[in-house]
């Protein structure tokens, strides 16, 4: 057999190596083609993924914190300088402030120097809740709680709305910018 | 071994054709795979941000009990909501609640002009004002149902089936998440 291909002296032209390279050519961008958009479609899915996963755990932590908060009594002036005096919640310039179930004076906010997280500060010091690969574009409380005081004859049952777009950081043009709001109501009734 | 001297005969285009076929609809399979991927994951986090928002209906009909409870002088338990009984209405984070057309709300709550949900201008919170506010996909509609669970009815409420359906549009396909949660007059 090898004799029969070795003794064939005919070659291939020019225009039959052109062709067959052209089609090669056309084949393999088709099919590079749809390879790529698989690969960019399959990083937007990720990052939908990361930052659903990620806005899951963060929602299901503040509202049980939230939830368990008690009448501050004073008991956080000196935390971050508030005045909390009988107030459960206290909210200032997008952060949250509050005490929890342990006594313990907890803030949450936005930390615009370290790539956009979620940070929970409980006066020791402050650690992230949201990992460095979805940015944080915007968090904002609301509190509707009793006036600063002794407690008025007319009280009211304190809560607090939360709002948290995120994108994430990442994966290019893929942002997957979420809008997400809830709203807590406590669990303490006093 | 003489194979290859003897069969001088190339591929037919039909059999070329055939293999392509068989090449490309393998090839478009995996790839519309991945197109449903990325439409589930867009349905997920719809679905997530309504949950969310579900839940926020169901609180906040919870703050008006819990609002009622530990008001001084004391008011019934179910003050603002008995009046809502059997009837659907919707309620915002400023707490401020309306009556919506009853037209078409059983299925077709984003038709319902008084449902939809807004941002105010500059985001800030979901809200049902819609004056001068950004439209969301999002309409939320909460329903209570007061239910008298005496083993001889009695005539009185004691618990109320609160209903939050929060629906959008996905595509022109309605989406629905609803929540449910029942409020008794007890801690």
């Amino acid at each position: 057999m090898l004799k029969n291909i070795l003794k064939n002296k005919l070659g291939t032209s020019l225009i039959e190596i052109m062709f067959a390279v052209s089609i090669f050519v056309i084949l393999i961008g088709l099919t590079l083609g749809i390879f790529k958009s698989t690969i960019e479609s399959q990083k937007n899915a990720i990052a939908a993924q990361n930052i659903q996963e990620n806005l899951r755990f963060l929602f299901e932590i503040i509202s049980k914190e939230i939830r368990g908060a008690k009448i501050m009594d004073s008991a956080c002036d000196g935390f971050f300088t508030i005045s909390s005096d009988k107030k459960i919640y206290y909210v200032n310039g997008g952060v949250l402030y509050f005490k929890n179930k342990d006594d313990e004076c907890v803030a949450y906010y936005v930390d615009g120097n370290d790539d956009f997280v979620i940070e929970r500060d409980n006066g020791i010091g402050a650690l992230p809740i949201t990992p460095n690969d979805i940015k944080v574009t915007d968090l904002d409380f609301f509190a509707r709680d009793n006036d600063i005081g002794v407690l008025p004859d007319a009280k009211i049952q304190p809560r607090v709305t939360i709002k948290i777009e995120v994108e994430a950081n990442n994966s290019g043009a893929y942002k997957q910018h979420t809008i997400m709001q809830t709203t807590v109501s406590s669990r303490r009734y006093e | 071994m003489n194979m290859f001297k003897i069969n001088s005969k190339g591929f037919s285009i039909v059999e070329a054709s055939v293999v392509m076929g068989v090449v490309s609809i393998g090839v478009l399979g995996v790839f519309s795979l991945v197109l449903q991927n990325i439409q589930v994951q867009k349905v997920n986090r719809n679905m997530l941000v309504a949950s969310m928002l579900a839940q926020e209906g169901l609180e906040l009909v919870r703050n008006i009990r819990d609002d009622n409870w530990i008001a001084s002088p004391a008011v019934n338990w179910d003050m603002d909501i008995a009046g809502w009984n059997n009837n659907n209405f919707t309620i915002d984070y400023t707490m401020a609640m309306a009556d919506v057309d009853d037209t078409n709300v059983a299925e077709n709550i984003v038709e319902e002009a008084g449902a939809n949900l807004y941002f105010v201008n500059g985001g800030n919170f979901y809200t049902h004002s819609a004056a001068g506010n950004a439209a969301t996909s999002y309409s939320r509609l909460i329903t209570v149902d007061g239910i008298d669970a005496s083993s001889i009815a009695d005539g009185a409420v004691d618990y109320y089936k609160v209903k939050s359906h929060v629906q959008w549009k996905e595509k022109a396909v309605l989406k629905d998440y609803i929540a449910e949660t029942h409020l008794y007059n007890w801690r």
